[in-house]
């Protein structure tokens, strides 16, 4: 299932933080790296910045390792580093032409390493899969910030609602009322792409 | 009816309510048309959000372009536990831990080892540049004499010139006021004579020659 805590997480970071240990540092890498680019490419909608945010994320956790607070969640802290990069990016972005969604570009085809095995689907089913995959990617970017960042999240990032507050430094009311409008949001832009909304989408 | 909110619902859909909760949703839902298409609603969307999930969305590269420090250091321990694991056939399971820890420790000399021999580069590059610049900065010194000797040279032998031009030329007035004074003694001397010549004069005619009369 989705990683939301590892017991070595706040180890490997006290060893970073105490003793520079350069081998922990590649531990936590190692095992947060995919998820935080995987976070960051749904959150800016283009895989490429979302490798930058995601080495920017594990450079300031690096450099900002001495201000980790040892009482707290490892990941909470990454999580929300690496959200407030990606709201950066947002702001000052001027939009590019070839967004919003080439994230699935480029790709050697490697599959997710959080998902259980299932059986391999017949080609026309797999290309319906990409298909609706696009389909949501385009929607997600469409997405108002606010509801965008519960929505990965809490959905794709499998983080409990709690921890989504803490994050975003809101009430977990709000994280889930952000959810709701969110949900409901997401639906409608789906619908309107199907009703001919996206002109001349081709996944 | 009073109708559940919509954070209880998502707490409900993302199962992070208490059995109470969600047995009270559960019978809210079973008699109430709106809430449960409400529900339906949500539920549509995040199956849809899930075809998403399993397409590979950024996450195959597990290793990219930049950020080769860190990259490095993860290549690093992954390259030390595949060295680990590459001789899980040749060692017994038992020894397999040890072999890890091993290979750990081995890696962990070695990028000591690296840093040491990378620090030790630093400073003999350091020692190198300053030696060079010793170098440059007394060969400047040497290049600076050699050039104000030359120039010491020239500016003397210019003054010795400017000298002896000036002796000759002292040497020449002098020459020429002499005869100057020669020349002017002379004149005196030429106009004297004939000053004495002029005094001297009688003409035939003159008183000196007639007869005083009777």
């Amino acid at each position: 299932m989705i990683r939301s805590f590892q017991a070595g997480d706040e180890q490997a970071m006290w060893r970073l933080r105490h003793e520079d240990d350069a081998g922990a540092f590649a531990e936590l890498m190692e095992r947060w790296e995919t998820p935080v680019r995987r976070l960051c490419a749904r959150m800016v909608g283009d895989v490429h910045r979302a490798e930058d945010l995601s080495q920017e994320t594990f450079a300031r956790v690096f450099a900002h390792r001495h201000s980790f607070d040892t009482g707290g969640r490892f990941s909470t802290w990454m999580w929300r580093i690496a959200v407030n990069l990606c709201h950066d990016e947002l702001r000052r972005r001027v939009r590019r032409p070839e967004s919003p969604f080439p994230y699935a570009e480029g790709e050697d085809g490697g599959v997710r390493d959080d998902g259980p095995a299932c059986e391999q689907p017949s080609p026309s089913e797999a290309a319906a899969k990409v298909e609706e995959a696009e389909w949501v990617r385009r929607a997600l970017v469409r997405l108002p910030e606010i509801y965008r960042a519960v929505v990965v999240l809490r959905h794709f990032e499998g983080l409990r609602f709690a921890e989504i507050a803490e994050i975003l430094g809101i009430p977990t009311g709000t994280a889930k009322s952000r959810m709701a409008e969110g949900l409901d949001r997401l639906g409608e832009l789906l619908r309107h792409d199907e009703r001919g909304g996206a002109k001349g989408f081709e996944p | 009816m009073k109708h559940p909110g919509n954070e209880e619902w998502m707490s409900y859909l993302y199962d992070e309510c208490d059995t109470a909760d969600r047995q009270r949703l559960d019978a809210h839902a079973a008699v109430c048309g709106e809430c449960t298409a409400r529900l339906a609603g949500w539920r549509g969307v995040t199956a849809r959000l899930d075809a998403d999930r399993e397409t590979p969305a950024g996450a195959g590269r597990r290793f990219g372009r930049r950020l080769p420090i860190a990259r490095w250091l993860a290549a690093a321990a992954l390259l030390a536990a595949g060295i680990g694991l590459g001789r899980w056939g040749t060692v017994s399971r038992t020894d397999v831990r040890h072999e890890l820890e091993e290979a750990r420790v081995q890696w962990t000399l070695q990028a000591r080892a690296d840093r040491a021999a990378a620090d030790r580069e630093i400073v003999e590059s350091v020692r190198a540049l300053a030696a060079r610049e010793q170098e440059w900065m007394e060969d400047a010194r040497h290049e600076w004499a050699t050039a104000r000797a030359v120039d010491h040279r020239a500016i003397q032998t210019a003054l010795r010139g400017i000298e002896a031009r000036s002796t000759t030329d002292t040497v020449a007035l002098h020459a020429g006021l002499l005869r100057l004074a020669q020349e002017t003694g002379n004149g005196f001397e030429q106009t004297e004579g004939h000053l004495q010549q002029l005094a001297g004069y009688r003409p035939d005619n003159s008183p000196a020659n007639e007869q005083p009369p009777r």
